[in-house]
């Protein structure tokens, strides 16, 4: 046999492995863990995570003397982040429309993967634009010269609604990875965010309301906390008034959703809760939509 | 879109098969197109000339994986054209993922014996369905997309070191397939 024909045999690999190939990888080992939300307590001003279109870059940037981080300045572009490194983010800039001291948002990001995002810490209020003030800082290597601290402010406007988007031109991409986290930020405002592939991405009102209701569903308390979805399925932990804890780890095929229990045992949602989440039918079809290949991993991983 | 829907369109002749195709599947075309030519205008041409040739195929077609019918049809189109402008100008990590796969040709005196590429794509298809699936996604991520070590690396949560010796164990164990069958 040549070479050749061993290149045009592997050419001629069956479609199925070839769009198999395509999806997402069935096993990270890492965890993304993202710390997002903390509820307003006086529920002014709401820090919220990046937007589709606010992607920031971190560029060059010349670190402040008197900090030994480098440091990096964010623009309105994409920028890119190499693997593992860590953003933190911080939001520590008043309100200037409700003159509250918006919350501290802090955001421990995992980049990689080729995401071509940076991380921004967003304020938005209710009337007008808000002020962002985004410190980001890097534990590892950026792409950027010896960076890690840089201070930014732009304005965001606000939008009443804004749009829901998904980049479903970039999933296919068999490089990216695929994770969704969740978090309400505000819940006067109807504000909330949903974590797609490393990007924040505000939900409209009625989105966030679905999140909210499975949040109410579970009875967290009024703070939730630690929201991580992850490889497909995702991942609640919610904090009771009592103190204690617990993830809910979500998981899920074709419209039948599970959730591993607090001792443990995987239940079906359905049979649990008697009927089905809206949020639970709502991730699905935005699953079904983005990922056929997802089912192929469940249905691996969890059977059917 | 679900894809029977978008292969709906093109049997409908709507253009907006094009527009649905380019929203969906895009971000891939031009991952496979970018592997081979490393280069953003190019691909942008093979991918207009991808959504040309598949606008021809389908119909009479009617691929059972949309995606996969794209992306060769881009990779085909990619690397027609990486061979046309300068052989050697083609991305290194193509010629070394396919320099990769000298360890995989079996070690038959009758060199010169043709195979068919399509038999050898059904043995191959075979002997990467009995791999566990993280390892033939990593396969064909190298060699038939053309990502790079690192990348795979990057992607799968390994060490760039574990990615070789994994693609290296699985070209002994494909030569040793393909010996098997008689090739």
């Amino acid at each position: 046999m040549k070479k050749d024909d061993l290149i045009k045999g592997i050419d001629a690999v069956d479609d199925e492995l070839i769009a198999e190939a395509a999806g997402r990888e069935p096993k990270m080992k890492y965890k993304t863990k993202v710390r997002l939300l903390r509820f307003l307590t006086g529920a002014a001003a709401v820090a919220a995570m990046v937007g589709t279109g606010f992607l920031l870059k971190a560029s060059l940037g010349k670190a402040p003397k008197s900090d030994d981080k480098a440091a990096a300045i964010v623009t309105e572009d994409s920028g890119r982040v190499e693997a593992n490194t860590e953003i933190a983010a911080e939001s520590t800039e008043p309100s200037p429309e409700e003159g509250t001291a918006a919350e501290i948002v802090t955001e421990t990001a995992r980049a990689g993967s080729g995401y071509e995002y940076a991380t921004l810490a967003e304020t938005t209020t209710k009337k007008g634009a808000a002020t962002v003030t985004a410190v980001m800082t890097s534990t590892k290597k950026i792409t950027m010269p010896e960076t890690t601290v840089s201070t930014v402010t732009t304005d965001v406007p606000w939008t009443e609604d804004r749009p829901f988007t998904f980049s479903n031109n970039e999933f296919f991409a068999p490089m990216k990875d695929f994770q969704w986290e969740a978090g309400i930020v505000n819940v006067q405002f109807g504000t909330a965010v949903l974590r797609d592939r490393g990007v924040w991405v505000n939900c409209s009102y009625e989105q966030a309301d679905r999140i909210l209701s499975m949040l109410h569903f579970l009875k967290p308390s009024e703070i939730v906390e630690d929201i991580g979805f992850e490889g497909g399925g995702f991942t609640l932990k919610v904090i009771y008034n009592d103190g204690s804890s617990c993830e809910y780890e979500f998981f899920g095929n074709l419209g039948i959703y599970y959730f591993k229990d607090k001792d443990g045992t995987v239940k079906r949602l359905v049979d649990t809760f008697g009927c089905e989440l809206d949020i639970v039918k709502y991730l699905q079809e935005e699953f079904m939509k983005l990922d056929p290949y997802i089912t192929a991993f469940f249905e691996e991983k969890y059977g059917q | 879109m679900e894809d029977p829907d978008i292969i709906d369109l093109y049997w409908e002749r709507s253009e907006n098969a094009i527009a649905e195709t380019d929203a969906k599947y895009k971000g891939l075309c031009m991952h496979v197109a970018n592997n081979i030519l490393h280069n953003d205008s190019d691909a942008e041409e093979c991918l207009n000339d991808t959504y040309l040739a598949v606008w021809n195929a389908i119909p009479s077609k009617r691929p059972r994986y949309l995606p996969a019918f794209i992306c060769r049809v881009m990779r085909n189109i990619a690397l027609k054209r990486c061979e046309h402008e300068n052989a050697r100008k083609r991305r290194p990590e193509v010629l070394l993922s396919l320099d990769e796969l000298d360890e995989c040709i079996p070690s038959t005196e009758d060199v010169e014996a043709a195979c068919d590429a399509e038999e050898l794509g059904r043995i191959i298809s075979s002997f990467l369905r009995q791999q566990p699936k993280r390892n033939r996604m990593i396969f064909l991520r190298r060699y038939w997309y053309f990502d790079s070590q690192s990348k795979l690396a990057e992607s799968f949560g390994m060490s760039e070191n574990a990615v070789k010796q994994l693609l290296f164990r699985m070209r002994g164990q494909l030569k040793e397939y393909l010996e098997k069958e008689g090739l």
